[in-house]
């Protein structure tokens, strides 16, 4: 209004000012994009970290159930050893056992039990029975009860009943 | 626009020149309120188109406005190309704002390309009437007046609508040479032209402009220059309303007179005395309005 001629146009800024506004919008758009760049490489990793947790808790679980089954293996073992031993010791006691029967001593047959071992037999006479038979079976065994029957030709008939512990 | 806001500082610059010194205005605006405002003189064109380069380099968003004081301008009150061919204006020759639609304001295209031509910065160029024009408020049977240094110009207002533009150029060159004597003798002859034509009632203000005279030995030398243009600025109002009455039935009610000089205020006793008119004197900073309006059209 009331001018005679119009204004020139005017730019917002000088020209140097202009370009350090292009040099600084130019640096920030690289900072963002490095920026922006960064996070998504944040965002996978912490993806990565996610299901790497999930892995872990899963071995964590598998390592629980093997150091169980490891356990039952262990029992299973030690199980087995024992009875090898007590089979072994068995073995050899009663291999003993029938080293030690004297010559004049006959035996019909023989049990075995758990803890328990009956014999049944001739003897020609009771004291070749406890002088021969009986100390050897004492030691091996906690209890030992002897019954005789007299035959008719004057040798008694035995039964041995011994017990690895006490008779209940 | 977000950027544009945030920095938008601009520099707004008014200057004219008023006996060969350049006065100049440099205000810088940040939201509307002024940040920092300058007044310079220049006696030099060349200083002057230093500086103005120097702020327009440091801030691009510079505006620079001055005023054309010269003989070939004017107001008319039509927009038509016709009405002003009739006024006997040349079209081909002359540049002319329209404004509202209802009058104009108009200068000759040489003196405009003549300005532009010395200095090229320029981005908005008024004529003085339209500082007028701007400022005034009452606008029905009111007369104004502007005053500077060289030039006075009067403006009568009809309904909004200026119907009436002259411009008074006041001679320098003569002041500067006459001595206070013959400034007297202007006065006596100036006022005795006045009386014969007018009637006795202005008989009474002979006594009163001599009551100024008296004034005027006692104050500085630079008074009695303003007294010259007083003295001038009566004559000249006297003659265009004399003129304006043989044209016009309405009365002029009311003259303002716009000030920039700091005249002095006796004026307006006189005014009132000898013509009956309300008269009131308003001291306007130039530079400023300038720098106003430019802000405006910005």
């Amino acid at each position: 209004m009331y001018s005679f001629i119009q204004p020139k146009p005017k730019p917002l800024f000088k020209e140097d000012t202009k370009l350090w506004l292009i040099f600084i919008g130019f640096s920030l758009i690289l900072f963002i994009l490095f920026a922006l760049f960064l996070e998504i490489k944040t965002y996978f990793y912490k993806k990565d970290i996610n299901s790497f947790n999930k892995e872990i808790m899963h071995l964590q679980k598998e390592i629980l159930k093997i150091d169980k089954e490891k356990q039952f293996i262990y029992k299973q073992k030690s199980l087995y050893e024992e009875l090898m031993v007590k089979n072994s010791l068995m073995k050899d006691s009663i291999k003993n056992l029938l080293d030690l029967i004297p010559d004049p001593i006959t035996l019909n047959s023989v049990f075995f039990e758990k803890n328990k071992l009956i014999i049944y037999g001739i003897t020609p006479t009771k004291e070749l029975y406890n002088m021969l038979m009986l100390p050897p079976l004492e030691s091996i065994f906690t209890h030992s009860t002897t019954y005789f029957y007299q035959m008719k030709n004057g040798w008694y008939k035995f039964k041995s009943e011994n017990y690895l512990k006490e008779k209940k | 626009m977000l950027l544009k806001k945030l920095f938008y500082r601009p520099n707004f610059i008014s200057f004219y020149e008023e006996e060969n010194v350049y006065k100049l205005l440099n205000e810088k605006y940040k939201n509307d309120k002024i940040i920092f405002s300058e007044n310079k003189e220049f006696n030099n064109k060349k200083d002057l188109i230093k500086y103005i380069n120097s702020i327009t380099e440091s801030n691009p968003q510079t505006y620079i406005s001055t005023i054309l004081k010269s003989i070939d301008q004017g107001v008319t009150p039509s927009c038509q190309k016709s009405t002003l061919k009739k006024i006997g204006l040349d079209i081909n020759n002359i540049k002319y704002i329209c404004i509202n639609n209802k009058y104009s304001f108009y200068i000759s295209l040489y003196e405009l390309l003549e300005i532009q031509k010395e200095f090229s910065f320029l981005d908005f160029l008024y004529s003085p009437f339209s500082i007028i024009d701007y400022k005034a408020k009452l606008r029905n049977n009111s007369l104004y007046i502007l005053v500077m240094k060289s030039f006075l110009f009067f403006i009568i207002y009809k309904d909004s609508i200026p119907v009436f533009g002259e411009i008074e150029e006041i001679n320098e060159k003569k002041q500067e040479n006459k001595e206070e004597d013959i400034i007297e003798e202007i006065y006596d002859l100036d006022l005795s032209d006045e009386i014969m034509e007018d009637d006795i009632e202005e008989l009474e203000n002979i006594e009163d402009i001599n009551d100024i005279e008296e004034i005027s030995q006692t104050t500085t030398p630079n008074s009695i220059e303003h007294l010259n243009i007083e003295n001038k600025i009566f004559n000249k109002l006297q003659e265009i309303l004399k003129e304006y009455y043989e044209q016009n039935t309405n009365f002029i009610e009311k003259i303002i007179i716009y000030d920039s000089i700091t005249i002095d205020k006796n004026i307006t006793s006189i005014i009132e005395n000898e013509l009956f008119i309300d008269t009131t004197i308003e001291e306007i900073n130039l530079l400023k309005i300038i720098n106003e309006i430019s802000k405006k059209n910005v």
